[in-house]
């Protein structure tokens, strides 16, 4: 699992690349928790380069959604692949955060 | 001598194989029978040769003796002229190449001599003159005779003259005629003898034929040895590859007949070997079946459970929202309390400040007297009122300040939840995860557990396929201890061949044909039955 993480005033962005299992999602909490969340109003994460996504890669993101949202900001999952933007809106992720198609 | 000669010998042929140190020797017996042939076709030829030459040198000599007997005859026909008186005329032949000699030696005769024997030409063409002079003194002597003969018509003369003519003839006979028949016979003397010197005669002929026999029996004996020489190693060089094979083959046959044995013991093993593993087959068929049947279970069990954790973080999620706005909204709680204690404060000091300044009112009331008496009513109320707004904005004050408290624990409390929450969330989720790889390897488990009951059918199909294989190897360990009887049978055959009758037995192994480990005869017979495998050996 690869990720890449840039800021961008109170924009954070983090591009993911690979598989998002249960280390993936280890790695991926860490470096949300590496992020200062009173700076930052908006996250947007990268799925273009993620072949899959476990339950506790999603774990990870409602909580980083949850922690977003109680502060008032907003989280993006974009470029999700079809499948795995079928199962986001299968959880109703879509209710929680923007969820968008992979192009 | 013998064994460096052997030494020589298995240096030239000790590479060559059984077959062609055999080819070799009957090639060598048959290129000696050649040469003693080729030796004995060339004296023989050379004796027909000789044999040829001496029925010519003989012939040839006969021809001659022929000759010189019917010269002798011709001369005594001519001399009949004197002796007998009936003869008035020479009746002999006159012409020297019309009589016999003339005819041979003018002819075929004298080529076919001259072509046998070159040498002899000399002598021939001396022949011609004298045996020419002879016929014509012959001639003279019948010119002689008819003169004579004339003669006697004339009745006074003719006698005398014809004794004359006689007398000339007869001189003419013994002068010429006799010596030069003389001359002749000497010439054909010395032509025989050339001939007899030559040609083979029939001592030549005999030496040649000795010459032969001596020729051919020192071929044969030369070829016997040299034969002996060659073969006598080849003989006992293949004696001892006899040898040792027939030992070799015969320690071959006996632990071939043990082979069969132990093949015989092996198949009767193999087979009871084959029943408990069919046995066992069963068994682990009936397990794993028990096991593919769990694993399905399993298998639909973790599918539910993915299904109730998609349901979970559907919830979670929604929870997380409200738990969120719950978050948000406590936080806002906490402002506006804050800001309601300040209301409140603002409201106390207003209060302090109206007392003040009923108070003042009071006072102004007092000092204006009775014009300020109604005045000092309305600062008196103004005061209760302020008095109140005081009492009452401590006891909202109070009260604020007790839902601060509890505002405040629950958001200590919200805190918590959150963070149980998120534990919990982060929790099931990884859960989740453990959930999905359990399903993935119940799967392969699934999988494994169906490809190990296909292994353990194909199992069963082999443990078949052994039992028939036992059975086989017990037939052809049969098959085999007869072959071994009828090898042994062949070795003692070998034996005899290589050591003799008397030897046979004792050779090789030192055990008498027949009287081997070959003798026992194993048999094992394995039937297949539904229920499993049957043996039965019979020994």
């Amino acid at each position: 699992m690869q990720i890449e993480v840039s800021q961008s005033g109170d924009q954070a962005r983090f591009s993911l690349q690979g598989i998002l299992n249960e280390q993936g999602a280890e790695e991926l909490k860490s470096r949300f928790n590496q992020l200062r969340l009173d700076s930052i109003s908006e996250v947007e994460i990268d799925c273009g380069q993620v072949e899959h996504i476990g339950s506790s890669g999603i774990g990870k993101l409602l909580l980083l959604y949850k922690k977003l949202a109680s502060k008032g900001g907003t989280l993006k999952v974009v470029n999700l692949p079809g499948p795995l933007y079928d199962l986001f809106i299968e959880l109703k992720m879509e209710s929680l955060f923007t969820v968008s198609r992979k192009a | 001598m013998l064994k460096k000669f052997n030494e020589i010998v298995d240096a030239l042929i000790g590479n060559l194989t059984v077959k062609q140190q055999i080819s070799a020797g009957f090639i060598l017996m048959i290129g000696l029978l050649l040469l003693s042939g080729v030796a004995s076709y060339i004296g023989v030829n050379f004796v027909i040769r000789d044999a040829k030459e001496m029925a010519a040198s003989n012939q040839l000599d006969a021809e001659l003796a022929q000759r010189e007997v019917d010269h002798l005859l011709w001369a005594n026909q001519l001399a009949k002229l004197f002796t007998d008186d009936s003869v008035t005329s020479v009746t002999v032949e006159t012409d020297d190449h019309n009589c016999g000699l003339g005819k041979w030696l003018y002819g075929d005769g004298r080529q076919q001599a001259e072509e046998l024997l070159p040498s002899l030409a000399p002598y021939l063409r001396q022949l011609e003159g004298p045996h020419q002079r002879l016929h014509q003194s012959a001639i003279r002597i019948n010119e002689i005779a008819s003169k004579a003969r004339d003669s006697k018509g004339d009745v006074l003369m003719g006698m005398e003259q014809s004794q004359r003519a006689l007398q000339n003839a007869r001189r003419v006979y013994s002068e010429e005629t006799l010596p030069t028949l003389e001359e002749v016979q000497d010439i054909m003397h010395r032509a025989r003898d050339h001939v007899s010197a030559n040609l083979v005669n029939d001592e030549g002929l005999l030496a040649t034929a000795w010459g032969l026999k001596w020729r051919v029996a020192l071929v044969v004996l030369g070829g016997a040895a040299l034969g002996m020489a060659i073969t006598w190693p080849l003989t006992i060089r293949l004696s001892r590859i006899l040898e040792r094979a027939a030992r070799e083959v015969g320690n071959s046959s006996e632990q071939v007949a043990s082979a069969a044995h132990e093949i015989s013991s092996s198949s009767q093993s193999l087979s009871d070997t084959a029943s408990n593993q069919a046995s066992n087959v069963e068994e682990t068929s009936a397990a794993l079946e028990e096991i593919s049947s769990q694993s399905a279970h399993t298998v639909e069990l973790t599918e539910g459970s993915e299904k109730l954790m998609q349901e979970n973080i559907r919830k979670s999620g929604q929870s997380l929202k409200a738990l969120a706005e719950l978050t948000q909204s406590m936080t806002q709680i906490e402002k506006d309390s804050d800001q309601i204690s300040h209301i409140i404060s603002t409201i106390d000091s207003i209060a302090f400040q109206t007392n003040l300044l009923a108070l003042n009112a009071a006072v102004e009331a007092a000092r204006a007297g009775e014009a300020g008496a109604g005045f000092a009513v309305v600062a008196d109320e103004v005061k209760n009122l302020a008095s109140k707004t005081a009492k009452e904005a401590n006891q909202i004050q109070q009260l604020l300040d007790t839902t601060v408290t509890r505002i405040t624990s629950c958001a200590s409390s919200l805190k918590e939840i959150n963070s149980d929450f998120d534990d919990i969330v982060e929790t099931a989720t990884v859960i989740g995860d453990k959930n999905s790889s359990i399903t993935e390897a119940t799967n392969q488990q699934s999988k494994g557990v169906q490809q190990i009951t296909e292994a353990t059918n194909e199992n069963s199909d082999a443990t078949q396929q052994i039992a028939a294989a036992a059975e086989q190897a017990a037939a052809a360990s049969e098959e085999l201890s007869a072959q071994s009887d009828e090898l042994k049978t062949v070795v003692t055959e070998l034996e005899k061949l290589v050591f003799g009758g008397s030897q046979a037995g004792r050779a090789g192994n030192g055990k008498a044909p027949g009287n081997s480990t070959v003798s026992r005869m194993t048999t094992t017979t394995v039937t297949t039955t539904s229920g499993g495998w049957t043996t039965t050996a019979t020994e």
